[in-house]
């Protein structure tokens, strides 16, 4: 039974996994851009009370209600990103789950007459896919026929909230020093949520069938991508360490048996260990629609807001010896301008008068460069004024002669990290 | 009725010819390409609340933070609003692509003059000694340039003589004091430096009160600008100021003399009596070089090379800094070398400066550089060192046809260069350290050709060839067109030269009055007597 009544404009979209990464962003999207819409829902209690549901699993087919009663079928159109992932094991009954699922419910759209069906599919959809996930989305991408049945192969979806896959890689590259990881050298083709949620909303509302790629149209190593996000969005720098598949999979297989401890997924390894190159170029140009790329996307991320302006408090609370006021740390991260953070380290930026001992010595250091912006911003603050008038000028003479000859006896430690604190990819 | 003559610039040239021939009744039209928008208004109050007002860094940098991105370039200057916006874009606007070499301009009415340093030095015999005129022949201009513009002597902080008006600040006093009472090294001259900074309110400027916030634009209106003199040349009925109108290109020599105009991107032709080219030296040669439209080997480009130095007045280390001061050239020297030539320069404070601009400099961490700065900026004492032009090697060239014609500047400097800068340098070193401002080592540092703003020469009044002009700054091959501005200087001395070209349009515009090459229109010599009693 529908919770909510129909609202939006004279297009109605039918979404299936509207809970997931992709799907409730997709929601938003759409109806900012004013489609009605309804989500086919397990949870129909769900939190987005503004959008209207209607229970429905995987299996089942269309529920009648799901069609808005005054919108022409033909106007009507279903996104189906829903997928179970208990489906994984391997075997000739792989993926049935999912791919049964999906034919009922594409009968059942044919049967309405809906004007489009759109299939949310990854760009590892191929019949020798090493992984189940890839297998499956290529055998359902194989129901669909005609023009008004599409499929939209999917990237690696990065940006917004940290769910999903990308929530997973952006905690690891929080958190871990070292990723171990197989294949860094692998391209990947990383697009932004946003763009993704885009990239489907124009194929709900154009014409066409087989699959459309909605991927960056160059790829990139795994590992840059990896290596970006610790930087971009944690102000940290991510070493990666090659490990060869079969070791992958085998400590994949001794964890999963550890009562604790992560569980990786042998799915998803095998997924990215399997993924090949995809030429997308055309469908973007055809959907015109732009992938920006990788860095300027995650420097618009809120994580890396975050992660600026902590880069910026521990710059200008050493610079300052004290802690910074809001308007000046709001100032820092604008001058910067959107240059993205710069790595630093956890303990850098919890002691910031550490980076006293790896202050580079060159002023065109990335880190100098930041430091020279701190200090010209701090001279010109309240706080800044304060510091500097601070206390008697025999005192503050002392203290200068004290910290004059402390920059004397740090200097070889300056000299022996030459730069290195702060330094990029 | 009468033609006007044509004035294309409305810079310290370009005003400095108006007055005698608007005085002598002739009509002007002055045109400038000066953009729709106003130059930011400089910060008011001084430089103490400048220091603790929470929106100091808007006035530093601001709003857009953008002067943060021209730190540690030549000057502390180059980051400010009001200096950022007057020169933004000038090289691309007028064509000019450059090679190891700064071009400075502003196409704002007053152009430079909008953000110039206010050195207003007089050429002695021996700087004009290049000059195809005798000293007497300029000096009625520069006094009377002098009267008009307003200039002043720092004041001695002992002398109570006068409440207002530039004052020594205290490591700039101390080397003064120091100079009376002890002989300097054979060679060097050291004097209180002449600003364009009035000392008394008048023209609806107002007196310098030491508010220290010179290099951030002078809110009073002491320091000048020729476009404050715009609305008194207004006052004369016989005066047009078409602001927004660009000269595109000069008219053949067949034709009469005039220019064609951009106005909003409308296109005319200006003729008149005569048209005087006061844009500047680089925009007046690439009309000059557009206009000759024959092939020209690369023309010599005069500027002064610089070099900047500091010194140290110890007993000032960790001092408070002064509530008041005054951000310009504070004393001048001079310094013998030993080839003939000299080098001059003038002595600064730091205490009205960023702190960043000292900071920068120093070899210790951020932390410790930012308060080390502010314990040395009461100290310390800036120098600027310029040698003539005669040891820069630059050169300036139009490549393409027409008026889409781009000109080129290539920056050099003289071997002999290096070494003259680095031998003034030592020698006021030596005679500093005796006044007790002792040099820092490893301060000496080159600035880039073009850094100094002195554009001069290209078309040098009593120079030979196709582009040598006459005493009154004419080419033989263009009848009635007459450059003005620094472009006609013969020869470029290590002195600021502004105030010598202003003297000589002066002096060129009441040359072609006395040889009767310019005429009074009939309805301005009516109106003359009311004008001229200014």
């Amino acid at each position: 039974m529908a919770r909510q009544t129909f609202t939006g404009g004279d297009r109605h979209l039918i979404l299936t996994g509207a809970d997931g990464y992709i799907g409730s962003q997709l929601v938003a999207r759409a109806r900012a851009q004013g489609w009605s819409i309804t989500v086919l829902s397990r949870r129909p209690e769900g939190p987005q009370d503004q959008v209207r549901k209607v229970p429905w699993v995987l299996g089942a087919p269309l529920p009648p209600t799901a069609l808005h009663p005054t919108v022409p079928a033909a106007r009507q159109v279903l996104v189906h990103l829903a997928h179970d992932w208990s489906d994984t094991k391997p075997g000739p009954a792989e993926g049935t789950l999912n791919l049964e699922g999906t034919r009922v419910l594409l009968d059942a759209c044919r049967a309405a007459g809906l004007g489009r069906f759109v299939f949310v599919s990854s760009q590892s959809a191929r019949a020798d896919a090493a992984n189940v996930y890839g297998r499956v989305k290529w055998r359902i991408e194989q129901l669909l026929q005609g023009d008004s049945e599409v499929s939209a192969r999917v990237g690696l979806v990065y940006g917004g909230p940290p769910r999903a896959m990308f929530g997973l890689l952006s905690k690891l590259t929080a958190r871990l020093p070292v990723l171990p990881m197989i294949d860094p050298w692998r391209e990947v083709q990383p697009i932004h949520l946003d763009e993704v949620c885009e990239g489907l909303l124009r194929l709900a509302a154009g014409t066409g069938g087989g699959w459309s790629g909605l991927a960056g149209p160059s790829g990139l190593p795994f590992g840059t991508f990896l290596r970006s996000l610790a930087q971009e969005l944690h102000g940290r720098r991510l070493r990666i360490l090659p490990i060869p598949l079969r070791f992958a999979l085998l400590a994949c297989d001794i964890l999963g048996r550890l009562p604790v401890g992560p569980k990786p997924d042998r799915e998803r390894i095998l997924g990215l260990a399997g993924t090949r190159p995809m030429n997308c170029e055309a469908h973007l140009r055809a959907l015109d629609l732009t992938v920006a790329p990788l860095t300027e996307q995650l420097r618009r991320e809120p994580a890396s807001r975050r992660a600026m302006l902590a880069e910026g408090r521990a710059l200008l609370a050493y610079v300052l010896r004290s802690r910074p006021g809001r308007p000046l740390l709001a100032r820092y991260v604008r001058a910067v301008d959107g240059a993205g953070p710069l790595p630093l380290s956890g303990l850098l930026r919890r002691v910031p008068r550490l980076l006293r001992l790896v202050e580079p010595r060159t002023a065109g250091a990335p880190l100098a460069q930041r430091l020279a912006l701190a200090m010209a911003l701090a001279e010109a603050s309240p706080e800044g004024e304060r510091a500097l008038t601070k206390g008697s000028r025999a005192t503050s003479l002392a203290i200068l002669a004290y910290d004059v000859a402390l920059d004397v006896v740090l200097l070889p430690l300056r000299i022996a990290t030459a730069g290195r604190v702060g330094r990029g990819h | 009725m009468t033609e006007p003559v044509i004035i294309v610039g409305s810079g310290p040239a370009g005003v400095s010819a108006a007055w005698p021939l608007l005085q002598a009744g002739v009509a002007v039209v002055m045109i400038d390409a000066s953009p729709a928008d106003p130059l930011p208004s400089p910060p008011p109050g001084d430089i103490t609340a400048l220091r603790s007002d929470p929106n100091r860094w808007s006035a530093q940098f601001g709003a857009d933070l953008g002067g943060l991105a021209a730190m540690g370039d030549i000057s502390p200057k180059l980051t400010t609003p009001l200096t950022r916006a007057a020169l933004a874009g000038y090289a691309e606007s007028i064509g000019v692509s450059a090679q190891d070499f700064l071009v400075f301009g502003c196409l704002s009415a007053g152009g430079l003059s909008n953000v110039w340093g206010a050195v207003a030095a007089v050429y002695d015999e021996d700087d004009l000694r290049g000059f195809p005129f005798p000293r007497s022949e300029l000096m009625p201009s520069y006094e009377f340039v002098k009267r008009r513009i307003g200039v002043s002597v720092l004041d001695d902080q002992s002398k109570a003589s006068h409440t207002h008006g530039p004052k020594l600040t205290p490591p700039l006093q101390r080397v003064l004091d120091a100079a009376g009472k002890r002989t300097l090294p054979a060679g060097v001259e050291l004097e209180a430096a002449t600003n364009a900074v009035l000392m008394e309110q008048r023209d609806g400027r107002g007196a310098c009160v030491n508010c220290g916030l010179c290099l951030w634009g002078c809110h009073q209106g002491s320091i000048y600008a020729s476009s404050q003199e715009i609305p008194a040349l207004r006052g004369f009925p016989h005066f047009t100021h078409r602001p927004g109108a660009r000269a595109r290109r000069l008219l053949p020599a067949a034709d009469r003399p005039g220019v064609e105009v951009e106005e909003r991107g409308v296109r005319s032709t200006l003729t008149g009596q005569r048209v005087l080219l006061a844009c500047g030296a680089i925009p007046t040669t690439a009309l000059v070089l557009q206009r000759l439209n024959a092939p020209c080997p690369p023309v010599r480009l005069l500027t002064n090379p610089v070099a900047a130095m500091a010194f140290l007045v110890p007993s000032l280390v960790g001092a408070s800094l002064p509530h008041r001061s005054f951000a310009l050239g504070q004393l001048a020297y001079r310094v013998s070398l030993t080839d003939g030539h000299r080098a001059e320069g003038m002595l600064y404070g730091a205490d009205a400066l960023p702190l960043a601009a000292v900071a920068h400099r120093l070899p210790v961490s951020r932390p410790v550089a930012l308060r080390l700065s502010r314990a040395l900026a009461p100290a310390l004492v800036l120098a600027t060192c310029y040698l003539p032009g005669s040891f820069s090697a630059n050169t300036i060239r139009l490549v393409g046809d027409g008026e889409h014609a781009e000109l080129v500047i290539a920056g050099a400097r003289t071997e002999a260069a290096d070494g003259g800068l680095r031998a003034a340098g030592r020698t006021l070193g030596r005679a500093m350290a005796r006044l007790g401002a002792y040099p820092l080592p490893g301060s000496l540092a080159f600035s880039p050709a073009g850094a100094d703003g002195h554009y001069a020469g290209t078309l040098p009044m009593g120079g030979a060839g196709l582009l040598g002009t006459d005493l009154s700054g004419g080419l033989a091959w263009l009848p009635g067109v007459h450059a003005v501005d620094g472009a006609v200087l013969s020869d470029l001395p290590a002195k600021h030269c502004t105030l010598t070209i202003m003297a000589n349009a002066d002096r060129i515009a009441r040359r072609l009055l006395d040889e009767g090459r310019v005429v009074a229109t009939d309805a301005a010599v009516d109106a003359r007597s009311v004008a001229t009693k200014r």
